[in-house]
């Protein structure tokens, strides 16, 4: 029997938890997945207009950015504006089609607007289209958007707004919905974290008596504390990193695979480290009393 | 240093109690030679299963010295003691200590993981088979689950394990323990078989049942 198999039998011996657990810490990704998306995409967002100045002669210039990063085309050398940038961070950091403000031409391949944004709500929409510039500047882009939609006959239509109206899901909690999700949110999370508790438990109380009977049999400590962080760390990396992928693809409308900029891997990366610390400490501690009684017997 | 197998000299330990220290062992010395048979009695709490971990290697001694088979314990780093004991040392635990929901083989052959170079998958049944018959369940499946045997065969399943490495050293703590008159009189009967073939055995009991057939009984407490 290899080292593998015994981290595989450390596994097997709450098999149960570690599957329930697994779901929690997944499902747990995911709302930090879509935490993660609105909270860095609107603060983001919610700076770049007042950090940038309009730069004279580029004012026109807008950008439109797909999540999905589908159909990467320039159309023409697009004008980058200091602000556009870090809008790309909450979608993709890819843009998908550039539009000029000197013709408001759209790819002609993307006969819709909906083509190219598929699966976004208006809303969502509507910050991916942005430029550093009065209102009126988009209008071209709004009119090319709009004659589109008409062709499609989707009945949608797309006006040009300052920033500072967009509504974003922040700015709109207090309201009864959002007061109603984070409550659930929070339960969710709370229960979760019991569940995941009360696993991390059970696997402790097993995997210590396997270890000690390894031990008196010739197993040497380090390598049980190595092989108890190795177990965690198989127990908590994988379905946070599922949860938090499938979260990007649910709440996100990321395509598969999605892309993981590295600031948004930073969440479930510190996430993951602190259950791992949270749990693994603790858990480090117990293998050497337990290897190492402090009372007589 | 004498030739014994295992020799400790003035061996003390103590334990925090509260804010004073609770001395446990208080200048033990021993010396266990091979084919001997010793039994280390005292009513609980005090420190038999402590002096078993010690010369096991399994506990640092506060004061006093421990050699297994010439090699010195003090001092000996963790890696350097987990040689020694899988060299040296088979240890039977209280109660058994199988691991559950295991197969018997599983469970015997645990000490053999971690010696190297490794043993092979077949080297390991072969002396499973043979460790098995050594208890006397030589009729036993080696795949059967542990949950399904009766106490006294998880007893000397476990001895079975203890004895897959042919260590020259059997330590034995509270090995009947758990078990009805029939079983531990069997042990006792295969823990004084394996004395006489040459193994130094130490246990530690407050059984007469298995105290009885020892050639020295040395009172702890």
């Amino acid at each position: 029997m290899s080292s593998r198999t015994r981290v595989g039998r450390d596994f097997r011996s709450a098999t149960g938890w570690f599957v329930l657990c697994a779901v929690i810490l997944a499902g747990q990704a995911a709302l930090v997945a879509s935490f993660a998306t609105f909270t860095v995409g609107y603060a983001d967002a919610a700076a770049s207009p007042s950090e940038t100045e309009l730069p004279a002669g580029q004012g026109s210039a807008v950008r439109v950015i797909d999540p999905q990063a589908r159909n990467v085309q320039d159309l023409e050398e697009p004008a980058l504006l200091p602000g556009a940038p870090v809008l790309f961070g909450a979608l993709g950091e890819r843009a998908d089609l550039f539009l000029t403000g000197e013709d408001g031409r759209i790819d002609p391949g993307a006969t819709t607007a909906e083509e190219f944004t598929a699966g976004m709500r208006a809303e969502d929409l509507a910050r991916l289209i942005r430029c550093l510039c009065a209102p009126d500047a988009l209008e071209d882009v709004i009119v090319s958007i709009n004659a589109a939609e008409d062709a499609a006959e989707t009945g949608r239509r797309y006006e040009a707004v300052p920033v500072k109206e967009l509504i974003s899901p922040l700015e709109r909690s207090g309201t009864l919905i959002d007061r109603l999700n984070l409550t659930l949110g929070i339960t969710v999370s709370l229960l979760g974290g019991v569940v995941v508790a009360a696993g991390a438990h059970r696997l402790r109380a097993h995997t210590l008596r396997r270890f000690l009977i390894e031990h008196l049999h010739g197993a040497r400590p380090g390598m049980l504390h190595l092989r108890a962080q190795l177990v965690l760390a198989l127990g908590i990396t994988p379905p946070l990193l599922l949860g938090f992928t499938a979260g990007r693809i649910v709440y996100a409308g990321a395509d598969w695979p999605p892309l993981l900029p590295a600031h948004y891997l930073l969440f479930p990366a510190l996430f993951a480290l602190a259950l791992h610390l949270l749990i693994g400490i603790p858990f480090a501690r117990r293998i050497s009393r337990t290897l190492h009684p402090k009372g007589p017997s | 240093m004498t030739s014994a197998l295992l020799h400790a000299d003035n061996l003390s330990h103590a334990f925090p109690d509260g804010e004073n220290t609770r001395l446990i062992l208080d200048g033990f010395s021993l010396d266990l030679s091979a084919g001997e048979m010793v039994g280390v009695h005292g009513p609980s709490g005090t420190g038999k299963t402590t002096l078993l971990r010690i010369l096991a290697g399994l506990l640092p001694p506060q004061e006093g010295t421990v050699w297994v088979a010439g090699e010195s314990l003090n001092y000996a780093t963790p890696r350097a003691l987990a040689r020694i004991r899988t060299a040296h040392i088979g240890f039977l635990a209280q109660s058994g200590d199988l691991l559950r929901s295991e197969s018997v083989a599983a469970n015997i052959e645990l000490p053999l993981l971690f010696i190297r170079p490794r043993v092979g998958q077949s080297e390991r049944a072969r002396r499973v088979r043979a460790a098995l018959g050594t208890v006397g369940l030589g009729d036993l499946r080696p795949e059967q689950n542990v949950d399904t045997l009766s106490g006294g065969q998880r007893q000397r399943v476990a001895l079975a394990r203890a004895l897959i490495r042919a260590p020259a050293i059997l330590i034995a703590d509270e090995p009947t323990a758990a078990l009805d008159a029939a079983a531990a009189t069997l042990l006792a009967t295969h823990l004084r078989a394996l004395a006489d073939a040459g193994t130094a055995v130490l246990l530690a009991s407050h059984d007469p049942r298995i105290l009885t057939p020892c050639d020295r009984l040395i009172p702890l407490g």
